[in-house]
């Protein structure tokens, strides 16, 4: 107990700090275990650190710089993400406006949802060759069916009291849709695009292990098993934890304090007004 | 003027493919300005009623008509205030009570001044940049009123608005209610189960009975206001309307 005060009093900030510290100190040893005894090129946070330095400094690693690394995936990412956020929306909206539409594409979305974007990839270098282009498609597919569904849900979850309440107010259609359906299924629809989002992320990574391009973080940690330059691929990896921690707290969250916050609407559901 | 001629409703439910009749030839007439309580019991078909004045529902057979013309959507004219407030948790207070405004094209500004005024009128001006979710429950449903009001209706149409808010908060309300209704003059017609609620409120009270929902009978109130609960004369309508509300019928 007397330690739980200490820790209290210590402040906020040395609190937060305390899991990094603990993870560094964990993957310190590992390292040098690791190293010790199966001689393998595990590297240190320190060594990673060195690397980080350099390797942000524009050095280039497997011919390009991490700079251009970052860049291709993160191009591929929102390219596949713009692109699954535009079909999710309407096919989502289209669902909930037709009631064969929604019979046509729901059974469908349940049938290819459950399978995992990457099993796609033979599929898409079929169709697509390698590269970009098959990359892209993956991303979008990992994107597009929770944004669906989220939209879908969204708007099925909003009270018809409230559909009916704008009625008696005297709206027309388009104002129930733009003004009531849409804000209404914003909590449903802030976590489809972050699941949508995510997933995209987690599978650009994955396709450009395989996808056969020469350029992204994903494609530069794999090659480092090659070239051994793990360090390397440590930096990119935290790179890649930094940008789903980037727009988590810079975008989602910030979305969600100025809107469902706000509202007082949970993030899982219709608000009760 | 409002007239419901032979009205009759069946839900047809989908699963069990049932037919259910929820109202059953309701004929009535309700002049302008007049305040009439729809009393009965739960499942005595009064929000299907309700609904159907509102436009949200097509019977499956009569009509009703406001002023002749026959009633066959929802309508700014015919303003409906529910049991739960159904405010929009994204707008404001003052914003929820522009919305009718907003919707049927009435310039900003000007939606904004009667949006106040309303505000005003139901003792919420201060409360106007709050989101719905900070209101109390009676607060929201004086916001309910406001928005309603706003739109400037012929007939309020309100179904047991009060009846999950405390003793003291309801009969505040009832009060704010009626200093309306002598102000404006809107025919007002209020669906409840409260026997009380009703004689207190009403003109005319008209009272439903379930399975199929059915009129059973009216009475019409004549007691100086305002009403005085524990008087007597209070107390024989009470006991007159739970005998009509509970006496059997051979049917
Ligand atoms: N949407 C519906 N589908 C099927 N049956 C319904 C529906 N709404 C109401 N009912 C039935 O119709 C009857 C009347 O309901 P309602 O109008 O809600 O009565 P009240 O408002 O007086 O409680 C009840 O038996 C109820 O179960
Ligand atoms: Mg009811």
């Amino acid at each position: 107990m007397s330690l739980r005060l200490e820790y209290g009093r210590v402040g906020n900030r040395a609190g937060e700090l305390l899991p990094y510290l603990f993870f560094l100190a964990t993957w310190h040893i590992a390292a040098v275990a690791v190293q010790y005894f199966k001689g393998a090129p595990f590297p240190t946070p320190s060594a990673t650190f060195s690397r980080a330095v350099e390797l942000l400094a524009g050095e280039y690693f497997l011919h390009h710089s991490l700079y251009q690394h970052l860049f291709a995936s993160l191009t591929r990412w929102a390219i596949g993400f713009a692109l699954a956020a535009a079909v999710g929306l309407a096919a989502g909206i289209i669902t909930t406006i037709s009631q064969r539409a929604d019979r046509l594409i729901m059974p469908i979305t349940a049938f290819l949802q459950p399978i995992p974007s990457l099993a796609w990839i033979p599929l898409a270098v079929l169709l697509l060759g390698l590269g970009n282009q098959s990359t892209i498609f993956i991303i979008f597919l990992a994107g597009v069916f929770p944004i669906m569904i989220s939209v879908s849900a969204g708007i099925h979850s909003i009270p018809k009291g409230l559909i009916r309440a704008a009625q008696m107010m005297g709206a027309d259609k388009s104002q129930i849709f733009f003004r009531v359906l849409l804000p209404g299924a914003l909590p449903h629809l802030l976590t489809g695009l972050r699941a949508g989002l995510a997933n995209g992320w987690r599978a650009l990574i994955a396709a450009e292990m395989v996808g056969g391009t020469d350029l992204g973080l994903g494609y530069a940690i794999f090659q480092a098993r090659w070239s051994l330059d793990y360090s390397s691929a440590f930096v990119a990896m935290i790179l890649i934890a930094l940008i789903g921690l980037l727009i988590e707290g810079g975008i989602f969250r910030k979305v969600e304090a100025k809107t469902v916050k706000i509202w007082g609407m949970s993030n899982q559901g219709g608000g009760q007004c | 003027m409002l007239t419901i001629a032979n009205l009759s409703h069946t839900y047809r439910t989908v699963a069990a493919n049932k037919c259910l009749s929820a109202l059953h030839d309701i004929n009535l007439t309700i002049a302008d300005g007049e305040f009439v309580c729809i009393l009965g019991p739960s499942g005595s078909g009064k929000s299907t009623l309700l609904d159907i004045i509102a436009g949200f529902l097509s019977p499956s057979e009569g009509q009703v008509r406001l002023d002749s013309r026959p009633v066959t959507r929802p309508d700014p004219e015919r303003g409906v205030v529910f049991q739960e407030p159904h405010l929009f948790p994204w707008l404001t207070v003052q914003e929820n009570v522009a919305f009718g405004l907003i919707c049927q094209g009435v310039p900003k500004e000007r939606s904004k001044r009667i949006a106040r005024e309303m505000l005003e009128l139901v003792g919420l001006a201060k409360f106007s940049h709050l989101r719905p979710h900070e209101l109390s429950g009676g607060m929201k449903q004086r916001v309910a009123i406001a928005r309603v009001l706003a739109c400037d209706p012929k007939v309020l149409l309100l179904d047991e608005p009060f009846s999950a808010l405390d003793a003291i908060t309801r009969r505040k309300l009832q009060d704010e209610l009626l200093q309306i209704w002598y102000r404006q003059r809107k025919t007002i017609i209020f669906v409840t189960h409260h026997v009380e609620e009703a004689i207190y409120l009403a003109e005319r009270i008209i009272v439903f009975h379930p399975h199929p929902g059915r009129i059973k009978g009216e009475v019409t109130v004549d007691l100086a206001r305002p009403r005085l609960v524990a008087s007597p004369e209070f107390q024989a309508y009470r006991e007159r309307i739970t005998q009509l509300m509970t006496a059997e019928e051979g049917c």
